[in-house]
């Protein structure tokens, strides 16, 4: 079976991704970065926040930058702020097409 | 009481939701899991709780490398249980009544099971390739293993190539069941429909699972178990084939072996000794299913010198053939379902007999 290689990103995969656009974190630190920004509306269970970190990874969007204890911290790649980027304009898109959709009659 | 029991999974493990409800109704009647197999779960006393079980699909075998994110799974509520067979599933139990869902997000979760489902279908390929190899290239070609048609009538039933396809049967619709569970849940989940994990598990469905398995069992238990018996032929008591009233010889001795199995129904086999050797050999089948006599007539009449065979008009037989070597001759016949085959070293000529034997059919049919 052909690896299907990321192209548009789910929710989870998007708050991931903008949790670590300004700074290196660890996964509970991204757990609780989404839990504020979204007002607890986007919950990263362990197998969602797990399985994200080890795609992203693979597809070469993060890496793992340094291992401190037990803790591991991660940082966004060229390529992850290109993809998000591009999810940031669709989404865009999809709001203002939206919002013009509301006004027309 | 025991402390550990061996249950039965009341459905196959890759039906997630069903092995979670039913692992949380065993923990309601103070069962544990010690380790989860594909098919059966050994399970250990504890006290009776109200708990949840997630089953999470390992994408690839290694442990969770992040030690932080395995203390963020107890965060969330879950202690880790065990992991299942073939290292498929990671366990998780939770006594919380609302703990963090391990898998919040269907998508993500689908592509969690993209390592199993790969897995799974290359093992049903794998599978599938073995049965069609088994079938047409092994049972055809193999006199020695006595798994053809001719060893399935007259030998007794539970030959190795018959065990050993069975058995092949199963775990090929295991395979296959188990792949296509995956594939329907991936399915699902890529749509964006999350897991159903209150989704019960069919009492009726498992008691019926239950009873089939231990119906398999007995009967590859029965068949290996089951033996022909010879028994010697009386004087007293009239010959049941009549090839054994011919050319017995002085001092020749008969053997009748009378029985039966599941796919040959009533079969008999004659062997007639004269002076040391052996003269007769009679063998008669009626098939349970009857369309199968045809390819064995094929089976038993295929090593025959195509120059010296001769094909019998007889309306009362389907299909007759006749031929004589240096020292035997061979009659081969069917009607319908039954089959009689002889082969005598007898001055007589064997089709002077034809009548006997249709008389023979007719009688048994």
């Amino acid at each position: 079976m052909a690896k299907e290689p990321l192209k548009v990103l789910t929710e989870s995969m998007f708050y991931v991704l903008l949790s670590l656009l300004q700074q290196e974190r660890c996964g509970t630190e991204i757990v609780e970065f989404v839990d504020d920004i979204t007002a607890g509306r986007v919950p990263l269970g362990p197998g969602t926040l797990y399985t994200i970190l080890a795609k992203f990874e693979e597809e070469g969007l993060i890496r793992e930058t340094a291992v401190a204890g037990r803790k591991r911290t991660y940082a966004i790649t060229d390529r992850g702020q290109g993809l998000f980027r591009q999810e940031l304009s669709r989404l865009k898109l999809c709001v203002a097409d939206g919002e013009r959709g509301e006004e027309k009659p | 009481m025991r402390d550990r029991k061996l249950k039965l999974l009341p459905a196959s493990i890759y039906e997630a939701a069903a092995t979670e409800t039913w692992l949380a109704d065993q923990a309601k009647r103070g069962w544990r899991p010690v380790r989860i197999g594909p098919q059966a779960a050994k399970m250990e006393r504890s006290a009776p709780a109200e708990c949840q079980y997630r089953l999470e699909p390992i994408d690839s075998a290694a442990l969770i490398r992040d030690e932080a994110l395995r203390d963020y799974y107890t965060e969330a509520g879950w202690e880790f249980v065990c992991f299942s067979a073939n290292r498929d599933f990671r366990v998780w139990r939770s006594t919380r009544p609302d703990p963090v869902e391990i898998h919040g997000d269907p998508q993500v979760e689908a592509g969690a099971y993209r390592g199993l489902a790969r897995r799974l279908y290359r093992d049903c390929a794998l599978s599938v390739c073995y049965t069609l190899l088994w079938l047409f290239l092994i049972w055809p070609r193999s006199t020695a293993l006595a798994g053809r048609l001719e060893g399935l009538a007259f030998a007794a039933p539970g030959t190795g190539a018959l065990l050993a396809t069975l058995i092949n049967l199963y775990f090929l619709a295991w395979t296959v069941s188990g792949a296509g569970a995956v594939y329907r849940l991936r399915r699902r989940l890529k749509q964006g429909i999350p897991l159903d994990h209150t989704r019960r598990y069919g009492h009726l469905w498992s008691r019926v699972r239950a009873a089939a398995l231990g119906l398999s069992v007995l009967l590859v238990l029965l068949s290996v178990c089951w033996r022909p018996s010879w028994q010697p032929l009386r004087p007293d008591i009239s010959p049941v084939l009549p090839a054994a009233e011919l050319g017995a010889g002085e001092g020749g001795e008969a053997y009748l072996w009378q029985g039966g199995n599941l796919l040959a129904g009533p079969v008999m086999r004659g062997i007639e000794r004269g002076k040391g050797e052996v003269i007769l050999d009679t063998k008669y089948a009626a098939l349970r299913l009857p369309f199968l006599a045809k390819p064995l007539l094929a089976e038993m009449t295929e090593w025959w010198d195509p120059a010296g065979r001769v094909t019998l008009e007889d309306s009362r037989f389907d299909e007759a053939y006749y031929m004589a070597g240096p020292e035997w001759q061979k009659l081969a016949l069917r009607r319908g379902g039954q089959v009689l085959y002889v082969a005598a070293k007898v001055p007589d000529d064997l089709r002077d007999h034809i009548s006997e034997y249709a008389a023979a059919l007719a009688e048994r049919r």
